[in-house]
């Protein structure tokens, strides 16, 4: 086929395109052509999504499908407690929430005057204050009862590992309580989550009691200690002068720290294995890739068999048996310095 | 596809969900369906015939019926870890999609990768993690090398003499036992 006829044929093809229904009739020839259009209009599509930049994060009541009531009672029955309705309310109700609502009713007017505009809700902070309380409590507690020999600072630590912000904010999310909780921010803040969880166990020890409340800490705030530990949770910044004190407290010689093993110094691989020895034996051991990184190590090991807070402590979650222990472990200081059983007496 | 081009992962629980009370991870459950049209019929029927049961026995999850007009029909899944999941459901009769719905209500929401292992632990390793001194004899510590004891050859196997003398000894056993105390020529 000639170029010329090739040419003539494509034309009368697009003729017959554009002419639509009225010749749809008559044979029409397909045009077979590389669309040029078409890459061009994608990459630009494209260029535009990314100049554009992700899409922002939505509440999730902006769906169609959302009904803030049936989400807060789904909360209450998932968490498996039994809470009033005003109770779960109000403690899903942020201060800010409550103020940001007002300021905007005051800017609008009404035909009768004496009508009060604002809003009648209560916010969580009280509630959230006796959760947070009942949190602590119940955390330090059951620290101290499971593991005795962890001076008071150790079991401290581990509590605001378990209470602060981020670990409550984190557990709250995954129970839900990132949808339902109002407050005039959004995304909303890791501390207005970790307050909404906290006034969460406030409402349950309103409603259910203390017990109850209890019993929703250890199931869900203490369960974040699986695959934790110690080192990773609480940082002490000279094991080696700590271990030389309780050592000395309980009348052993000083302890000393020998090189059990070493290989490939002066390598990229070097390993160094130093042991601690306290009336010749045995007490901690650890490897590093340098002398002082393998005491270091050496002495935290020493620490963690004096704690009883090895790898092997973990916490047999028992529901049936929550021992609570309200009177504080020795601290530090009782550890080195003086009798424990006097300063605790 | 091969193998190191699928997303793979290892056995995960969401908020270490168990450990001390279970949370079933469904957080809502969307019906996506038309009220007219054939593909959706199986979804109509669920509804009719087991979706109050379902919302009865699972009251933690917030189902929401979302009718499109001549839409495929849906079942979106979101879950609390805050990812979705949707199946899309045409011509499925209801048992089929009652199957489905129990499938997202017992899913933790990760996602579902080809796993590694079918088990996890979080502590892997009892003994700590391997050094070249692992399980070694301290005793070599203080042995003054070269060490007479250390260089001599050691056979992994028992030499031809020794294989000898361990057969004529057997035997020696058995003809023990078999003479009962009488005299027998020595082997």
């Amino acid at each position: 086929m000639s170029l010329v006829l090739r040419n003539v044929l494509s034309f009368c093809a697009r003729r017959t395109a554009l002419s639509g229904r009225l010749i749809a009739q008559r044979q029409a020839i397909p045009v077979r052509c590389y669309k040029k259009w078409v890459l061009p209009a994608y990459r630009s599509l494209y260029k535009r999504r990314l100049e554009q930049g992700p899409e922002p994060e939505r509440h999730r009541s902006e769906w169609l499908n959302w009904n803030y009531n049936a989400e807060v009672y789904a909360f209450g029955q998932r968490v498996g407690e039994d809470l009033s309705e005003a109770t779960l309310r109000t403690a899903l109700t942020d201060r800010s929430y409550v103020e940001a609502e007002n300021e905007k009713r005051k800017g609008l007017e009404t035909e009768e005057e004496d009508e009060e505009l604002s809003l009648d809700i209560s916010h969580n902070e009280e509630l959230s204050a006796l959760g947070e309380k009942l949190c602590n409590n119940f955390v330090k507690g059951y620290l101290r009862s499971t593991y005795p020999n962890l001076p008071e600072e150790g079991v401290g630590a581990i509590c605001d590992f378990l209470t602060g912000d981020e670990m409550l904010a984190y557990i709250g999310s995954h129970l839900g309580l990132k949808d339902i909780v109002l407050a005039s921010e959004f995304p909303v803040p890791d501390s207005t989550l970790s307050k909404a969880f906290t006034a969460v166990i406030g409402a349950i020890d309103t409603d259910q009691g203390t017990e109850r409340a209890q019993l929703f800490v250890h199931d869900f705030v203490l369960t974040q200690l699986i695959g934790k530990t110690l080192d990773s949770m609480w940082t002490i910044s000279n094991p080696m002068g700590l271990l030389a004190g309780i050592v000395a407290k309980q009348g052993m010689a000083e302890p000393e720290s020998r090189l059990l093993w070493e290989t490939g110094s002066e390598t990229v691989v070097a390993a160094y294995m130093v042991g601690i020895y306290c009336n010749k034996q045995l007490i901690g051991k650890a490897a590093g890739e340098t002398v002082s990184i393998a005491e270091h190590m050496a002495a935290q090991n020493a620490l963690q068999q004096f704690f009883n807070f090895g790898n092997d402590a973990a916490i047999h979650f028992d529901r049936h048996s929550l021992t609570v222990n309200a009177e504080r472990n020795a601290s530090i200081e009782d550890f080195v310095s003086q009798d424990k059983t006097q300063t605790l007496a | 596809m091969s193998h190191a081009t699928i997303p793979s992962g290892f056995v995960k629980s969401a908020l270490q969900n168990g450990a001390g009370r279970y949370v079933c991870q469904l957080q809502r459950l969307t019906l996506v369906f038309c009220k007219s049209s054939g593909g959706s019929r199986g979804l109509r029927d669920f509804v009719e015939k087991h979706l109050l049961e379902f919302t009865q026995k699972n009251p933690g999850v917030v189902v929401y019926l979302q009718p499109r007009r001549h839409r495929p029909p849906k079942l979106v899944a979101e879950y609390l870890n805050g990812r979705r999941e949707e199946i899309p459901v045409a011509t499925h009769n209801d048992e089929t999609i009652c199957q489905w719905v129990n499938h997202l209500r017992t899913h933790s929401g990760n996602e579902t990768v080809r796993l590694r292992k079918t088990w996890h632990t979080d502590t892997p390793s009892i003994q700590g993690p391997w050094t070249p001194f692992t399980n070694k004899d301290t005793r070599l510590n203080v042995t003054q090398l070269p060490s007479e004891e250390l260089s001599r050859f050691q056979p992994t196997e028992p030499s031809a003499t020794e294989k000898l003398l361990r057969l004529a000894e057997q035997l020696r056993a058995k003809d023990a036992v078999k003479g009962g105390g009488e005299t027998g020529t020595p082997v």
